[in-house]
């Protein structure tokens, strides 16, 4: 064996140990994030819809549930999913969603790891609880529309017509953004035990977990 | 993992990969704002013009012109919805709003990020990347993510044809429509991605302390022109949200 090939594989040896993030996870991370942001943008065109305007994160954390408890069983160590979380806000943030997104995925993103790490990356229950806390921070896309009320909602008059408009001044309060934590929360945990068993039907036995 | 895609040889505009990021930055700043002023508005005309002149550079006359009509297309559609011929509550009238509202503030940045995406290697955007000293962790996920729009596509449309074959279609059964995508397709990019740290592996991307590129970066006479353009027009935004 030569000698460079002898310190790549201590390198990756010592990183691994370390809980040193080594250049295969952040490939993962990289592919996840893909995934991620393409089932969240064909969710939130969904938005369209007044009502959908209010409820896109409830249908991203349904859906996302298979992408991510895949991911979340292959993350081991701390930080992946807070990068995971802030990429995905960054890029929704280049793609109009508010800038507000990236601090909440940045501060959710570390508690779903924090919650991950607590069951030493072999919990279910906990890699569920940690999916439901990272499916939340898709509200801190749409904070603005609650802090801003009726005068953010009156912005799109122009562009997404009158009909929008009304429709949307009538859902924006802060009870209903306590309605939407909880709708997202309940669909991440259905979304979360599909990934479960979708895990179980399909990947274990295509032996990619 | 050589190229994003291949990029014209003989294009006049050789950007440095640092001054396309900061273009398409600004660019999608300014586009995706709703503020009305008449400063910002002439801006965004600029930006359009500014992202055609790109795609006319790489040679991609056919992309231009349809880029061009579409985007004409919708500016006339805006044009009569506020004229109030049609009404904005009528179902036509809500369809359209929305085509011309996705086009006006998503194909410009669409565009600029195709550009950008087209005219980069991944080794030069690491290369960028590591000057301007973002670590590891942030260059090694993004430029996958750069790399893997495109992918994705080709995949998923080799498993929508397969699923054709087999008459597995999302309108008769939604929930294993869903599923003999989804799983195919996370199937196949987990082992893309696998493939993906192998090739990092023997280029040395696993490996501590700086690397060294082949890539030349740096800037040239052009770079310092964009970004006067880029400066100025931060100006002009900015005077034009204070101004509203």
């Amino acid at each position: 064996m030569s000698t460079a090939v002898k310190e790549l594989k201590m390198n990756t040896a010592v990183a691994e140990e370390n809980g040193k993030m080594t250049v295969k996870d952040l490939i993962t991370i990289g592919i996840f994030t893909v995934l991620y942001f393409v089932i969240f943008f064909i969710s939130a065109m969904t938005g369209m819809v007044p009502i959908m305007a209010i409820f896109y994160p409830a249908l991203i954390a349904f859906l996302a549930g298979i992408p991510c408890i895949l991911f979340f069983t292959k993350v081991k160590k701390f930080g992946m999913v807070t990068i995971m979380a802030t990429l995905s806000a960054v890029l929704l943030a280049l793609m109009g969603y508010g800038y507000m997104g990236i601090i909440t995925g940045l501060i959710l993103g570390l508690i779903a790891d924090l919650i991950l790490k607590s069951g030493q990356y072999k919990s279910s229950v906990k890699m569920i609880i940690s999916y439901v806390v990272f499916s939340e921070w898709v509200i801190g896309t749409q904070l603005p529309m609650f802090i801003g009320g009726n005068a953010y909602a009156e912005a799109f008059r122009e562009t997404q017509g009158d009909a929008f408009v009304d429709e949307l001044e009538k859902l924006i309060s802060w009870g209903m953004c306590g309605i939407v934590i909880v709708t997202t929360l309940v669909a991440a945990i259905i979304g979360a035990l599909i990934g479960k068993a979708v895990l179980r039907k399909h990947f274990e036995r295509a032996g990619i977990v | 993992m050589n190229r994003f895609e291949s990029g014209n040889e003989d294009a006049v505009i050789n950007f440095d990969p640092r001054t396309k990021l900061m273009l398409l930055l600004i660019i999608n700043t300014v586009i995706i704002s709703d503020s009305k002023s008449p400063l910002i508005s002439g801006l965004k005309i600029v930006f359009v013009i500014l992202v055609l002149f790109f795609l006319i550079d790489m040679k991609k006359i056919k992309m231009s012109v349809i880029y061009v009509s579409i985007y004409l297309l919708a500016v006339v559609g805006d044009y009569i919805l506020v004229s109030g011929s049609i009404s904005g509550i009528s179902a036509g009238g809500l369809i359209l709003r929305i085509v011309v509202y996705l086009v006006e503030r998503m194909l410009p940045n669409m565009m600029m990020a195709w550009f950008v995406l087209h005219t980069t290697k991944v080794s030069e955007f690491i290369a960028a990347m590591q000057k301007m000293h973002f670590p590891q962790t942030i260059t090694i996920p993004f430029a996958i993510i750069f790399r893997f729009f495109p992918t994705l596509a080709d995949e998923y449309s080799s498993i929508q044809d397969a699923m054709k074959m087999r008459n597995i279609s999302l309108k008769t059964n939604v929930i294993s429509g869903i599923e003999y995508r989804m799983v195919p397709l996370i199937v196949s990019v987990t082992k893309i991605g696998d493939e993906l740290s192998a090739a990092a592996m023997t280029r040395g991307l696993t490996t501590e302390g700086n690397r060294t590129s082949y890539c030349k970066i740096g800037f040239s006479l052009q770079d310092y022109a964009a970004f006067t353009v880029i400066a100025i027009s931060i100006m002009f935004f900015v005077i034009g949200l204070i101004r509203g």
